[in-house]
């Protein structure tokens, strides 16, 4: 079994304008297919449904990562990308010692959402940024 | 401004000696400052990767090495301080620079080299393609992945050591100067 902390999650921002942008995040939402089966009954109502499958669809995944110089110096150029930039998002699993241990996962789609972090100034809170993106094609293993 | 010629502006790279055809040829000096700033370019992280034969595979199992950063290699040493056994701490020790320092394996086909993974992603010695290819269990840790490829402490340490040896100096990039393979 393994810990949620033992893994590197990164994401590759690929811009409308050939820039290429690779940050190591700190949070990342679980990658995920889903799929509702449909179900069909052939011949007459007394027979059994089949189950006849259904498209996968790629879960949107969420990574969060803090806000530091080295986003501060992107992040305008971040902002102008959603919606268009490509994005490869890659989970990296670590053993103990910290070495790469076992397969990637890795999916590419788009760039949805930049979210710069909240200002508040009674808070002690670290400062975050979100990345949320669209991911249309199956879970890539290494 | 100072006499000596090292202070003299002729010592700079932007002297050129016009050639009896009236054309500017560089200089030597041009040549060996040209030299340098390539020569800086290839080092550290700018260094070719060091491909190097795993021992007892007849040259067919090569392990290709990258340079990284001396704070990332000792990363695990607090861990390893812990390991009161000095044996079992210089063959942790050594297996952890393989794990660190590889960039991925590479298979040799009719004499050419050819990555051992089929996909984009390269296999190293966390990776279950790895113990699938070479016929062993799926390790538990890339350490002991690195054990099961070697499986031999003699040559696992020699190897670790070579690539120590080629971080110090990334110019020196033949196998045979390390391992003599």
């Amino acid at each position: 079994m393994r810990r949620e902390d033992l893994y590197n999650c990164y994401i590759e921002i690929r811009g409308s304008d050939g820039t290429l942008v690779k940050l190591q995040c700190d949070k990342m939402s679980g990658i995920g297919m889903k799929a509702k089966s449909q179900v069909y009954r052939a011949a007459n109502g007394l027979e059994t449904e089949q189950v006849l499958g259904a498209p996968r669809k790629a879960d949107p995944v969420t990574l969060t990562r803090l806000y530091d110089p080295t986003v501060d110096a992107v992040a305008p150029w971040l902002l102008s990308q959603c919606g268009r930039a490509s994005v490869t998002v890659t989970k990296e699993p670590l053993d103990e010692n910290g070495h790469k241990l076992g397969n990637n996962l890795i999916q590419t789609g788009k760039l949805d959402d930049f979210t710069t972090p909240g200002t508040d100034s009674e808070s002690d809170k670290a400062a975050l940024c979100m990345f949320a993106t669209t991911v249309t094609t199956p879970v890539a293993t290494a | 401004m100072s006499d000596s010629p090292i202070d003299s502006p002729t010592d700079t790279a932007t002297v050129q000696t016009p050639s009896p055809d009236g054309a500017v040829e560089p200089s030597p000096l041009d040549s060996v400052l040209a030299g340098i700033k390539a020569d800086r370019l290839k080092l550290g992280a700018g260094s070719d990767p060091l491909d190097l034969v795993v021992p007892g595979y007849h040259g067919a199992l090569v392990l290709r090495c990258q340079w990284i950063p001396f704070a990332k290699l000792t990363a695990g040493a607090k861990a390893l301080a812990d390991i009161s056994e000095p044996t079992e701490q210089m063959i942790v020790a050594s297996a952890d620079t393989l794990v660190t320092t590889c960039k991925e394996f590479l298979i040799k086909v009719d004499g050419v080299l050819k990555p051992l993974s089929t996909t984009a992603e390269p296999i190293t010695f966390g990776d279950p393609r790895l113990a699938e290819a070479l016929g062993f269990p799926a390790p538990a840790t890339a350490r002991a992945g690195a054990e099961a490829v070697f499986r031999n402490d003699y040559a696992m340490i020699r190897t670790g050591n070579a690539i120590v040896a080629w971080l110090q100096d990334t110019t020196k990039t033949l196998d045979e100067e390390f391992l003599g393979n």
